[in-house]
């Protein structure tokens, strides 16, 4: 299960509403971690996740004010980043940056000098950006496929073939023989989608 | 085709990744860049609301105001300079007669003048100025009994000088 939110406190998002800047530290501290994990792995980029992060306390700042309690203040400050990533994902920059993949999470080449979680890191890396998205969404964040399909205004059915290539991606990449070395495991024709 | 699922739920487990540092001051300088943004926008946008209206409502006035019978109003309300301009009123220019007139009277009303800046000044003295142009030369068409379509001529750019000169002053008598 996902690491659930924080809950903030009643009386710091009062005053976050009415505009105290330590409140809206106090806000960041809680979910600047969260949101700037988020954008990373399903950007695949640290200075993207650091643009999200930036832009989605900006857009909280701004409209904090207009929160109603609808959802938890966690809950709304994803979605805002969720959106944000988005957003990159569906720009033609990202589409076309191939495969800039951060060398904070590359490893030497070899399969075996990896831990599980860095080969799993690196291999969610090299999946294409929008399957990439999917699958964070899907199954770590809870999304349900027509909930992915209506943030990336498409259908359900998109996000259910989208989360289907991914797996197998992510399996191939994972299991896959070992004559996929590192070249291959990241050619710019895989990473279309 | 599937991945095991227990290798995908370990997506779940990779580590939180801690931000780099600097992020929150940005985010604090752009926050404060686009909320001066907005201010600045709000403000022109009340501007822009309270000219609009004040548009509207000289609009609706000199509307309101427009005189069922000109002719009988020219010989009321028209000052003596502007009346021996014209001792016969002709049917064809007898309703610019009267709206000139009529936005004198208007004009009449407005406040006394107050400090005003450089620009509403120069802009009320040369309005002013082309009026009292066009009042020499309707004086010399009036001596000369020239043709009323001259006249009528003469009449509607008054009118049109004096609508805009009576604009000019409503807005500086409120502020603007």
């Amino acid at each position: 299960m996902p690491k659930p939110s924080p809950s903030v406190p009643a009386e710091t998002l009062q005053r976050a509403k009415r505009g105290d800047r330590a409140a809206h530290a106090e806000l960041y501290g809680l979910y600047s971690v969260s949101v700037f994990t988020l954008a990373r792995r399903m950007l695949a980029s640290k200075a993207l996740a650091e643009d999200v992060l930036q832009e989605t306390f900006v857009e909280v700042l701004c409209n904090i004010d207009r929160f109603r309690g609808d959802s938890e203040v966690g809950t709304w400050i994803k979605r805002i980043a969720i959106n944000k990533c988005l957003m990159h994902v569906r720009s033609s920059w990202v589409s076309r940056r191939g495969f800039a993949v951060d060398e904070d999470t590359v490893g030497d080449g070899r399969a075996g000098a990896l831990d599980e979680q860095m080969a799993l890191e690196r291999a969610l890396d090299c999946v294409p950006d929008v399957a990439r998205a999917v699958v964070w969404l899907h199954d770590v964040e809870g999304y349900t496929h027509a909930e992915i399909g209506r943030l990336m205004n498409r259908t359900a059915s998109f996000s259910k073939s989208q989360l289907a290539r991914a797996h197998e991606r992510l399996r191939t990449l994972l299991e896959g023989p070992e004559a996929e070395t590192e070249t291959s495991l990241c050619t710019p024709e895989l990473k279309t989608c | 085709m599937h991945a095991r699922v227990e290798d995908l739920l370990k997506l779940r487990e990779l580590p939180q990744l801690e931000p780099p540092p600097g992020v929150w001051e940005r985010v604090l300088e752009t926050e404060r860049v686009r909320a001066a943004a907005r201010r600045f926008r709000r403000r022109a946008l009340a501007a822009a609301a309270v000219v609009a209206v004040v548009v509207v409502g000289v609009s609706a006035a000199l509307m309101l105001e427009r005189p069922r019978a000109p002719t009988l109003i020219v010989a009321r309300t028209m000052p003596a300079s502007s009346t021996t301009l014209v001792p016969q009123v002709s049917a064809s220019y007898a309703p610019l007669v009267a709206e000139s007139a009529r936005l004198e009277r208007l004009l009449a009303g407005l406040p006394p003048r107050r400090v005003m800046v450089g620009s509403t000044a120069g802009t009320i003295a040369g309005l002013e100025d082309r009026i009292a142009y066009v009042d020499a030369q309707l004086s010399y068409a009036a001596a000369r009994d020239l043709a009323p379509t001259y006249r009528e001529a003469l009449w509607g750019e008054r009118v049109e000088l004096m609508s805009a000169l009576f604009l000019v002053r409503f807005g500086q008598s409120q502020g603007f």
